[in-house]
């Protein structure tokens, strides 16, 4: 009698939650999946405020991407050459402007005695908000096994460091090679500056600004050198025309331009025609090699400024490829496994060595 | 005892009302970091 009862109090409440379950079990599931589309629209939500607030997780992002790995890829014979070469590190140089921080150069130099050689100013790519003169390093060594004193710049990063700074940076740096090239036995007549990707868009800005007063006076900068001391400019793979530039769908573009202007749409950057080489470049713009790959999307970019500088009278050296089977993507230039790449080494060494000897 | 005699339901509705909540923010960190690669990304 008394396991009966027991077992009927037992049943009771297992019916009646039997009951309620029935209702329950359908419920929870659409809760749950309601609170997990929801959950979903909220990220998303926030994911996109945050997007149109701030630059600089995105910036992070993309250095940190950037930064992961070297960006050059040296041949196989390169330990070599690098013995023939000087480093000297951490010359630094401060900008006229005040409250423009300092940069700093890396000089690159024949170890054998020299003088008279040419310079080669180098500015680094990488969106203008990461990588380091170190990324180019090897490059760069390469360059100045050849007979160059080249010289690495380190210039301050967006977006601490808005527009122009690294461009006063990068005046300054080549004033400094203008006024001290002979004491590292090379010749202040012989200038030259080049750049990769972001780097490229400051190296010829920088050009256009030695040769082209009203630019250099809208940036509020004092030409460096005299023009007829720039002897040529080398340009890879960079972004020279703001105006078309979006359309190109290099990644990211966005976050590199809001972070270099501080302008989330960079195209209402109040300067933003001063970073257009294209727009700004005159007849008196330096001599110039581009070289693009066929897979990069700043191809464009490359055909346009060549057709603009050609336009204007300025001799252009272009090296772009075609059926590669689009191999030859952004920076293809520092991947020595590439047959192209070593081309466009030789082809910049003429370049170089041609407009040295043509005084 | 019969398996529904067993408290192992209960004991499973507990855990979900914990880890429900927990499954739903890392959904929403989930969707917020795609969402914003995805905007860093494609640049619009």
């Amino acid at each position: 009698m008394r396991g009966r009862v027991r077992g009927a109090m037992a049943r009771r409440p297992r019916a009646q939650s039997a009951l309620a379950g029935s209702t329950r079990t359908r419920r929870p599931w659409i809760r749950r999946l309601l609170l997990g589309a929801l959950a979903i629209v909220l990220g998303a939500a926030a994911a996109a405020g945050l997007y149109q607030v701030s630059v600089q997780p995105g910036a992070a992002i993309v250095k940190a991407v950037f930064e992961a790995g070297s960006e050059v890829t040296p041949p196989a014979d390169y330990e070599s050459i690098a013995q023939t070469v000087t480093e000297t590190r951490g010359v630094v140089i401060t900008a006229p402007t005040p409250g423009t921080p300092d940069s700093t150069l890396n000089l690159y130099a024949p170890s054998i005695p020299h003088t008279g050689l040419p310079v080669v100013l180098w500015i680094h790519g990488g969106g203008f908000i990461s990588s380091s003169a170190d990324t180019v390093k090897q490059y760069v060594t390469m360059l100045a096994a050849q007979g160059y004193v080249v010289a690495n710049l380190d210039y301050s990063l967006a977006p601490d460091a808005r527009y122009p700074v690294a461009l006063e940076q990068a005046n300054a740096a080549l004033s400094y090679l203008g006024t001290h090239a002979t004491d590292f036995g090379a010749d202040p007549s012989l200038l030259f500056v080049g750049g990769d990707s972001a780097g490229a868009q400051i190296a010829s800005e920088l050009a256009a600004v030695q040769t082209n007063r009203a630019l250099a006076d809208s940036v509020g900068l004092a030409a460096a050198v005299t023009p007829v001391d720039l002897r040529g400019v080398v340009l890879f793979c960079g972004l020279y025309d703001m105006q078309t530039v979006g359309s190109i769908g290099f990644p990211a573009l966005r976050t590199y331009l809001w972070a270099y202007t501080g302008a989330r749409d960079y195209s209402s950057f109040a300067a933003v025609d001063q970073l257009s080489t294209t727009q700004t470049a005159t007849n008196a713009y330096p001599p110039t090699f581009i070289t693009v790959g066929d897979a990069d999307p700043f191809r464009s970019q490359a055909d346009e400024l060549a057709a603009s500088l050609s336009g204007r009278g300025v001799p252009v050296t272009s090296l772009t490829w075609d059926g590669t089977g689009d191999r030859l993507g952004h920076e293809y230039q520092f991947d020595f496994s590439l047959p192209e790449a070593n081309t466009a080494f030789t082809d910049t060494v003429r370049f170089l060595a041609s407009r040295s000897e043509n005084r | 005892m019969t398996p529904a005699d067993s408290p192992a339901p209960r004991r499973r509705t507990r855990v979900g009302r914990v880890l429900w909540p927990i499954a739903w923010v890392l959904l929403a960190l989930a969707s917020a970091t795609v969402t914003y690669l995805l905007l860093v990304i494609i640049g619009r």
